[in-house]
């Protein structure tokens, strides 16, 4: 008997541009102890689809369902206070960011008490007992010491814990994990995950698990459900899901995976489009006008969920019975010729022995002693046509160091050279010359983008130095945005109104407009969906290739620094700890740490596993 | 309800919110505003020329008013009239009320009370009724509970204080003939003033806390919450309505000074006998030394309450302790 049994499961949202449907029809069922993945791109509804279960759906949000069975109990028309109690005695959920999962006001003893029973709460010392009970289940060292302190004294990876710690306060039947490592270092989900997996067959969990991240289910599941608009298109046990993928869309997934064990000659391969906007959706299938093998079928009928002799899973697809599924072929500026970076060369910018420590000291906080350095005594250079690659968790100063090159930090001590001289001798016009010709490219393009700017007057800004001709900035605006891929219609949005992917190509057009030489991109990739992860890394090695530029690549995931980047360091604590070319330090890592973060990267899918997917 | 002291007993059992080292370092940054706002009060003085010709009467001679210098120490070096002035202050050494002849630290003092009983009143009733609104008009039930009561504080707020007053004392005392028109005899005298102080307090405090409630309800972590399978009321006051009281705290403590200023309005038009009616009349009068003890009290009454308030923000919010 099923824990959870879930059939055509709908989701309507009143909205007022109409009705949307972010669930049409998922049908889920999970054992206890059985772990199921459900994964698939943002927008796909497969968050919702999950708070569906833990009865957390917004006000505005109708659900019907066929069968809607938690734990035995028929949900499908619910209470509020039936929901309640199914979340208070048999669902556990987690939640992707740690940080914010937990009230910043109350101390985690408090919060962990909250979550209790009422026999385990019933007075101070009892739960005090549970607490600790619950902390040393889920791996938190000194256990009495975190009961008094508030969540901004945590570790992510050790909020995290928290979290876990108080799903599992009335012993739950179900855990519900969305995106649980998403917001964590690599080092850190690896732990994560484990103690899921650890969890799970002690306690003989029933495992939601949702993720964007093919990666983080492979060997952490025994099925994986794949979605796509609202609907589940490829279903199965997870290693034939990956490796024999029964729909076009799933092998898409798996071929946009960078990995540690992808070497560059293997082009990644992204997903182009975007998911449809779930509402007024047209007939037919729903991946149609992102889908290479479609035909005229797929635009009358939306293929069902049907199982697949070849492969032994489920797909809903009109082509699985053409043999296996066939990728189209890869484009031509995916492909790799990597150039020889001249090394030889000037360097364009050189790092000497830098150090930077944060924070003055002030005349009130003397007594706090001195800060550790962020950054201490780290040397770089970088030459033409080169990409470097910094790696590191966060707090390591990889996006220090990055900022002190284009002078949004000041080192304390050393000194950052552009071309061969420190940036403090440079006159104003080798400044000018500096800061065109070194650029940098933000993380999290929504914020560093204007939102009362279009897309074209953002561009238009770098520009206005460069190009006093009206005329003529437009002329070099639209080049721009058709050189990162991105049509002239965009050019009079505002960034509001583009997806993660395409702000971050707007990012990397102003960048380019002032014919930079040196890119120095901040985790350029990390929030974005795999599918367009790969669509981006490919557009930074095009545009590498043709204007032969170089890159200092910061990230936290090795599978990108691997798939882009000639050298690599490796940064711990403001140190840097192993540097040398990437093929090198990959495959023989000196340091402890190096080898812990090789160790730590989420199971990637060998190459031999790949083949059908490319 | 008993569930919120429980979890308050254990937070506090586990941890005492505030740290030493914070409270020092408020208390510096209190006395050197004290300062500043003392400093600020002694430039005044010499911002409209010889404090010794406004205070001379109009009638008199050169003489008079050197004598009147000396006695008072104005024909001194500015930097030694300066350190005197501050000496004087610390030892609560004010010259006497040019009028009653008593001490003018002690004139102030004996009204104080008065003016806090007002004051005081006024922002509790005020912030309690704020807080109600805004509540209700985050998490009501039905529409007409979220609608209604804030749109009625608004338009309380949109009449000036003085104004209100005169409202009041219309309606109540010459129409109804409810309530006294001033004075100070029985309870009954500060109905009206706290009610019009309490006016002007209100409708900040909903506003103020409404919007951060409705911002606070997005946040993850009330997901959390309610993923714990608690009452949705728990989930509401524990971790929506709490979490929400850190920006209506220090708000408070702001109105608490503009009801100190307010009161100077109030006051005098209830003919209430407070320290803003005090010093209405002593500036009026020209009455210098009450009008100086008047206004550093003030001030000194506002900076312990404000060094109150970013205690209990900490209480409420303890990510406020750290900079």
């Amino acid at each position: 008997m099923s824990f959870l049994d879930i059939s055509e499961l709908k989701i309507q949202i009143l909205s007022r541009a109409g009705i949307v449907h972010p669930v049409r029809g998922v049908s889920l069922q999970i054992e206890p102890g059985e772990a199921l993945g459900l994964v698939g791109e943002s927008g796909c509804g497969k968050t919702i689809t999950s708070m569906a279960i833990a009865g957390l759906l917004t006000p505005s949000a109708t659900l019907t369902a066929k069968r809607f069975v938690v734990g035995g109990v028929d949900m499908s028309n619910a209470s509020e206070r039936a929901w309640r109690n199914i979340r208070r005695d048999s669902v556990g959920v987690i939640f992707q960011n740690p940080m914010k999962a937990l009230n910043p006001r109350m101390l985690v003893g408090t919060q962990l008490a909250e979550a209790m029973a009422p026999k385990d709460r019933g007075s101070l010392r009892a739960s005090h007992m549970k607490s600790m009970e619950l902390l040393d289940s889920v791996g938190v060292t000194q256990p009495k010491a975190r009961l008094s302190q508030y969540p901004h004294e945590l570790s992510g990876g050790l909020a995290q814990r928290i979290v876990i710690a108080m799903a599992l306060a009335r012993n739950p039947k179900l855990l519900i994990a969305d995106e649980p490592t998403t917001a964590l270092d690599a080092s850190v989900q690896k732990q994560i995950l484990d103690l899921i997996d650890n969890l799970r067959k002690e306690l003989k969990l029933a495992v939601l698990m949702v993720t964007h991240d093919l990666g983080v289910v492979q060997e952490r599941v025994d099925r994986v459900a794949v979605m796509y608009a609202g609907r589940i298109i490829e279903h199965g046990a997870t290693d034939d899901v990956i490796s024999r993928s029964s729909h076009p869309y799933t092998a898409a997934l798996v071929a946009a995976m960078p990995s540690i064990d992808r070497g560059r000659d293997k082009p990644l391969q992204g997903l182009e489009g975007l998911p449809p906007p779930l509402i007024n959706l047209p007939g037919g299938c729903a991946l149609r006008p992102r889908c290479a093998l479609a035909t005229g079928i797929c635009e009358q009928i939306d293929p069902p969920l049907a199982f697949v002799e070849r492969t032994g899973h489920w797909a809903a697809c009109h082509n699985h019975h053409h043999g296996r599924v066939v990728l189209p072929p890869v484009i031509a500026d995916t492909t790799m010729e990597t150039v020889a970076p001249e090394l030889d060369a000037a360097a364009i910018m050189q790092v000497r022995s830098i150090t930077k420590v944060f924070g003055q000291q002030r005349l009130l906080n003397f007594w706090r002693g001195p800060r550790p350095p962020a950054v201490k005594d780290v040397s770089l250079s970088i030459a033409p046509g080169e990409t470097l690659g910094i790696v590191g968790e966060s707090g390591s100063g990889k996006t220090t160091v990055a900022r002190m090159m284009v002078g949004l930090e000041m080192p304390t001590e050393g000194e950052i050279l552009f071309g061969d001289k420190p940036l403090s001798a440079l006159e104003p016009a080798e400044i000018g010359q500096w800061r065109r010709e070194v650029q940098f490219v933000f993380q999290d393009s929504s914020s560093s983008l204007n939102p009362r700017f279009t897309i074209a007057r953002s561009i238009e800004e770098s520009l206005l130095a460069l190009e006093p001709d009206a005329q003529a900035r437009q002329e070099r605006i639209r080049k721009l945005l058709a050189e990162v891929g991105l049509t002239e219609a965009m050019a009079s949005r505002k960034p509001n109104q583009l997806s993660g992917g395409q702000r971050q190509r707007v990012g990397i057009a102003r960048a380019l407009a002032r014919n930079p030489k040196l890119m120095i991109a901040d985790e350029p990739v990390s929030a974005l969906d795999v599918s367009v992860q790969a669509t981006i890394l490919n557009l930074l090695n095009r545009l590498r290739r043709e204007r032969g530029m170089s890159y200092i690549i910061i990230s936290h995931d090795l599978g990108v620094i691997r798939y882009i980047c000639d050298r690599m360091i490796v940064m711990y604590r403001g140190d840097v700890v192993e540097a040398g070319s990437t093929e090198a330090v990959l495959q023989n890592p000196q340091h402890e740490y190096t080898r812990r973060l090789i160790a730590a990267a989420p199971n990637h899918i060998s190459e031999n596993q790949r083949s059908t997917g490319t | 309800m008993a569930t919120i002291s429980h979890f308050k007993a254990l937070q506090a059992r586990l941890r005492s919110p505030i740290e030493v080292r914070f409270l020092l370092r408020r208390a510096i940054g209190g006395l050197f505003s004290l300062w500043g706002a003392v400093t600020i009060v002694f430039l005044m003085l010499y911002a409209t020329g010889n404090p010794a010709e406004v205070l001379a009467p109009e009638t008199a001679t050169a003489e008079q008013v050197a004598e009147l210098a000396r006695q008072y120490g104005f024909d001194q070096p500015i930097y030694l009239q300066y350190r005197n002035f501050l000496v004087n202050i610390m030892q609560g050494n004010f010259p006497n009320s040019l009028y009653t002849g008593r001490p003018a630290f002690q004139e102030v003092l004996y009204r104080v009370p008065n003016t806090l009983l007002l004051g005081l009143t006024a922002v509790v009733l005020g912030a309690l009724l704020g807080l109600v609104v805004g509540y209700v008009s985050s998490s009501g039930r039905s529409r007409i509970m979220r609608v209604v009561p804030i749109r009625l504080l608004m338009i309380l707020q949109s009449v000036p204080n003085f104004f209100m007053g005169l409202l009041l004392i219309y309606f109540f005392s010459l129409t109804l003939r409810w309530l006294p028109t001033s004075g100070f005899s029985s309870w009954r005298n500060l109905i009206l003033p706290i009610t019009t102080l309490a006016c002007y307090v209100a409708p900040n405090v909903a506003r103020l806390f409404r919007s951060t409630m409705n911002e606070i309800r997005f946040e993850e972590h009330i997901q959390t919450a309610r993923a714990k399978g608690i009452s949705e009321r728990a989930v509401r006051i524990r971790h929506n309505a709490i979490n929400a009281l850190g920006p209506v705290t220090t708000l408070i403590g702001l109105q608490l000074g503009g009801v100190l200023a307010g009161a100077v309005v109030v006051e005098t038009l209830f003919a209430y006998p407070g320290v803003g009616q005090l010093l209405v009349q002593a500036v009026v009068s020209r009455d210098y030394p009450v009008a100086l003890a008047a206004v550093i009290l003030v001030c000194l009454g506002y900076n312990i309450a404000s060094l109150l308030v970013d205690v209990l923000v900490v209480i409420i919010d303890p990510r406020a302790q750290k900079r």
